[in-house]
């Protein structure tokens, strides 16, 4: 290692490579670092497709909706109901609709009147959750006057 | 104001680099701590607005009605278009795709945009057959340029089968 010899007499090491690689890695983190906030639930396991692709214009407004089930740490259904991961609380789907309300009273004060129409409802379901509860959902969601709505899959390789 | 080290017997000052080395670790470390691995997720888009009166909308063509079968675990048991049976698996979902890229090159010439294509599933089937079935209408990948192809972009449910007793 180059040393650079100072008035002392004593050396000290070369920091110029070093500093290379740390701001390399520096760089490197704050580029793959994403502070988004997805409103991901991570007890969701996504069903997987090759067409999933990442949206092109994120919707103006959202409403994420992550439906799965209550899982131990290994990942093993403790119950075969699922529910709504919303707000900290999970909410079994036939009960969303207060929740729901709730939401676009909210949208409607901060977008006026009609923001409705514009709102896409994020669905992230469970692979395993049965169809018919996604539409029972769906429909749930369309008697509070959403109606677009935007089915999450994960990237496969 | 800096403050120069004489370093050298020749007088030529350096800059102290130890803060500058601090504070690049500091974010380095952040940065590392911050990192979280997640996959990129993908959307499929659907308008859905509220059935309203069935007002005289044109019917689908039979061909374009896919039904989803289940078994009673809830996987796939048998996917049908109108009432052709494609069989189950992934196989199922690529035929079904080269089927509608069939029909819509056949029917070119007639406007096929407004085509709705009307998915009808079992109660119980998962919900990742559903979305494969979403996927499998509405693109394709070519085998050869890998691009994306876009099929039928109208996609509607049909009202699922309740089962009895629920």
């Amino acid at each position: 290692m180059a040393k650079r010899k100072i008035d002392g007499g004593f050396t000290e090491p070369d920091m110029t490579p070093m500093i290379d690689i740390v701001f390399q890695l520096l760089t490197f983190f704050m580029i793959v670092s994403n502070f988004e906030d997805t409103k991901a639930d991570e007890r969701v396991k996504l069903p997987k497709d090759t067409l999933a692709k990442p949206p092109e214009v994120k919707p103006k407004e959202e409403l994420v909706l992550n439906v799965g089930f209550i899982r131990d740490s290994n990942g093993a259904k403790l119950s075969n109901d699922p529910v709504v991961f919303y707000a900290g609380e999970d909410i079994p789907i036939e009960k969303i609709k207060q929740s729901l309300e709730t939401e676009k009273r909210l949208f409607e004060r901060t977008g006026g009147k009609g923001v409705i129409k514009d709102v896409s409802i994020i669905i992230r379901a469970d692979s395993e959750v049965p169809t018919g509860l996604i539409q029972r959902l769906i429909r749930i969601c369309q008697e509070a006057e959403f109606t677009k709505f935007s089915l999450k899959a994960t990237q496969e390789d | 104001m800096l403050r120069f080290r004489k370093s050298h017997a020749s007088g030529s000052p350096s800059i102290p680099m130890s803060p500058l080395i601090d504070i690049t670790f500091l974010l380095l470390i952040f940065f590392m701590l911050n990192l979280k691995i997640i996959a990129p997720e993908g959307n499929f888009d659907v308008t859905l607005p509220q059935p309203t009166a069935p007002i005289a909308v044109e019917a689908p063509p039979a061909a374009l009605r896919v039904r989803l079968q289940a078994d009673e675990a809830g996987a796939l048991r048998a996917v049908l278009l109108g009432s052709r049976d494609l069989g189950a698996g992934t196989e199922a979902f690529r035929r079904l795709t080269a089927e509608l890229r069939r029909i819509q090159t056949a029917a070119a010439a007639a406007t096929p945009d407004d085509w709705e294509i009307e998915i009808e599933a079992d109660y119980d089937l998962q919900y990742e057959h559903l979305v494969h079935a979403i996927s499998a209408c509405t693109a394709e990948i070519d085998p050869v340029t890998r691009q994306t192809r876009p099929l039928f972009q109208k996609i509607k449910f049909a009202p699922p089968h309740v089962p009895q007793g629920a």
